[in-house]
């Protein structure tokens, strides 16, 4: 959708993209800047001013693929993947619940799980550290799975709600009448319309679980060791800190989300506006 | 195709807002009945309670010999068209006349032959494909009908579904509707709050208001036999004009008329409501008559609704009456004195306490 004024001269069309484009500036600078510093030659990185034009060199992607940091990477999709699709599936089952049924208690049920959120990871991970233990899955994708879901899965109730909120009853009831139950409702009726709203949790619960280190750096040693964790480990050592190969391997990160929200995009653009588009 | 029996249903919702009051009604098979009040009346609470959407509070739904409490919607084999469009923008046309079929798991050849006859039925074989994005409002309506309609219910429910039409489509929908209706033979309930759709649909009429039924009659009893003031003041357009007075000496003395009682069980000193239909009344000087003078009117293609200021009645009274001759001689002018009076037998007469009829 287009709300720039048509039919005006170039220059009225540019002052309106102009706020547009200083955000996009302040936000892309920092990724441009670590992909230049990714390709830079390891003399040049530390230079003031800094240089914006030398030949790139490849050193510092040849270490990270040939680094640790692959498995790290892996292990990160793996985990990433895992806790969103675990979480959204728990969270769209919740979320329709809380939108169509009444029961007791349903607004401090509603707070009690957006409380989760709140909740700061260092508060909990000495608690966390022990119950991995005694189930024995220290430093296991499925231990870190399911502590990620569940730091997850309040943002994506919330999120789904407010999707499932906007779906007229009568759509659903006209099913019921066709002769659907309540599970045929759902899944044929219901969810098909919130499908942008599940894209954009699983982005964002993918999202956060990539960049989440604390938990990761107490709860992983070596089998299950994330790709935030695994930057510190590889790239800062005795030697000092490899500022190329941490912005190289920053790059090989950031790969796959972009992947998938493109991929997924528009979807997104409906489900960050809540639906309020198209 | 089946008979519908309520017996005392009554639905209170939990905020305490009692929208159904023990409502008792026989639909007989195959008959066209139309449930008719204003908004807020409790007519769609009613229809959401035979479908049962709702849970009644009390009272008992039976759908022949079979009691419906408690059976899932889903499997009372009953089919609903809502107020607002309920067709889902993912699927085509086909999909949603398929669709109920699919939940009984009916053929592929048996699913394309109802949908191919259904189509036909509703002319809309070009638009089996169409999205509903690509489907005006009464395109969208039609289909969603024949989603109801394609799987033979026993009961047909229809919730305001020409709200959001337009007049010229509203016509012609009710001669579709009324013609598929009575040609399949199912039991239908129409709720709505328009009179002409009432009129021109129904076999009976089924007046409701805060939550009660004030008159179940057929569409010309109903007109011409108003169980109660309500009734008498709802139906008809324009509405029934009612003057309120008291009897005496064999005469209803109200808003400067004289009008003999006849034979009406009614005693002197009684207040009571005459109501005259605006049809009714003719010009000439009688005993009986009032006088008054025009204030407004409405010319209406081949009629003239007239409103006429009586001395000492703050409602003006309201004259139905063909339009003069078109050279303009005899037209109606405001400010013109008229003495009326009522044509013999057209009298209605309430009860001024209770409201009820008299005559």
């Amino acid at each position: 959708m287009n709300y720039a004024p048509a039919g005006r001269s170039a220059f009225q069309r540019f002052i309106w993209y102009l706020p547009a484009l200083v955000i996009t500036i302040i936000f892309a600078f920092p990724l441009y800047w670590i992909l230049l510093t990714s390709v830079k030659p390891r003399a040049l990185i530390q230079d003031y001013p800094p240089r914006f034009r030398f030949s790139p060199v490849w050193d510092n992607y040849r270490l990270v693929f040939e680094s640790p940091y692959l498995d790290a990477i892996r292990n990160s999709v793996i985990i990433a993947v895992g806790s969103a699709v675990l979480s959204v599936a728990l969270a769209t089952l919740t979320a329709y619940g809380l939108s169509r049924y009444a029961f007791r208690s349903k607004d401090n049920l509603l707070f009690w799980i957006l409380s989760l959120r709140m909740l700061p990871a260092i508060a909990v991970i000495i608690p966390y550290s022990r119950m991995v233990r005694w189930v024995n899955l220290e430093d296991t994708h499925l231990a870190m799975i399911m502590i990620y879901a569940v730091f997850n899965i309040s943002f994506s109730v919330w999120l789904l709600k407010g999707f499932f909120d906007e779906i007229p009853r009568e759509l659903e009831e006209a099913a019921i009448m066709d002769g659907y139950g309540p599970w045929a409702v759902f899944g044929r009726v219901a969810l098909p319309l919130v499908i942008p709203g599940v894209a954009t949790a699983l982005v964002f619960s993918m999202i956060l679980s990539l960049n989440e280190f604390l938990l990761a750096f107490v709860l992983t040693r070596t089998s299950a060791v994330t790709a935030p964790v695994a930057l510190t480990n590889v790239f800062i050592t005795t030697l000092g800190v490899n500022y190329g190969g941490i912005s190289a391997a920053a790059m090989v990160l950031v790969a796959p989300v972009a992947l998938f929200a493109i991929l997924v995009r528009r979807h997104l653009i409906r489900g960050m506006s809540f639906g309020q588009l198209g | 195709m089946a008979t519908l029996t309520l017996t005392d249903l009554s639905l209170t919702y939990p905020g305490g807002v009692r929208a159904v009051r023990d409502i008792d009604l026989v639909v007989a098979d195959a008959e066209f009945c139309v449930v008719l009040g204003p908004s807020g009346c409790g007519k769609s609470s009613l229809l959401r309670l035979i479908a049962g959407l709702e849970q009644p509070t009390s009272g008992i739904v039976r759908l022949d010999d079979q009691v419906m409490n408690g059976v899932y919607p889903g499997e009372r084999d009953i089919a609903m068209v809502f107020q607002h469009n309920t067709l889902y923008p993912n699927r085509t046309v086909r999909e949603h006349l398929e669709f109920p079929l699919r939940a009984r798991k009916l053929s592929s050849s048996e699913r394309y032959r109802r949908v191919a006859d259904v189509a036909a039925m509703l002319h809309m074989t070009d638009l089996l494909d169409a999205q509903p994005y690509q489907l005006s409002g009464g395109q969208a309506q039609r289909a969603a009908i024949g989603r109801a309609l394609i799987r033979q219910p026993r009961l047909f429910l229809l919730d305001e579904p020409m709200t959001s039409l337009d007049a010229s489509l509203r016509f012609e929908m009710r001669t579709t509707l009324k013609g598929i209706q009575s040609e399949l033979g199912v039991t239908t309930i129409y709720v709505t709050h328009d009179q002409d759709e009432a009129f021109t649909m129904a076999d009976r009429i089924v007046i409701m208001n805060e939550g009660s039924v004030l008159q179940d009659a057929g569409p010309e009893e109903l007109y011409e036999r108003p169980k109660n003031l309500f009734v008498a003041g709802f139906v008809g357009s324009p509405a029934m004009n009612l003057l309120r007075g008291a009897v005496y000496g064999g005469q209803v003395i109200a808003g400067g008329f004289g009008l003999p009682t006849g034979d009406a069980p009614v005693i002197d000193g009684q207040t009571v409501v005459a109501g005259v239909r605006p049809e009714d009344l003719v010009i000439g000087h009688a005993t009986s008559g009032s006088t008054g003078r025009i204030v407004v009117v409405e010319p209406q293609g081949d009629e003239r609704i007239v409103s006429i200021a009586l001395n000492d009645v703050p409602e003006p009274l309201i004259w139905k009456v063909r339009a003069p001759k078109p050279n303009g001689s005899g037209e109606y002018r405001i400010g013109q004195p008229v003495a009326m009076t009522v044509r013999h037998g057209c009298l209605h007469l309430f009860n001024g306490a209770t409201g009820s009829r008299i005559i």
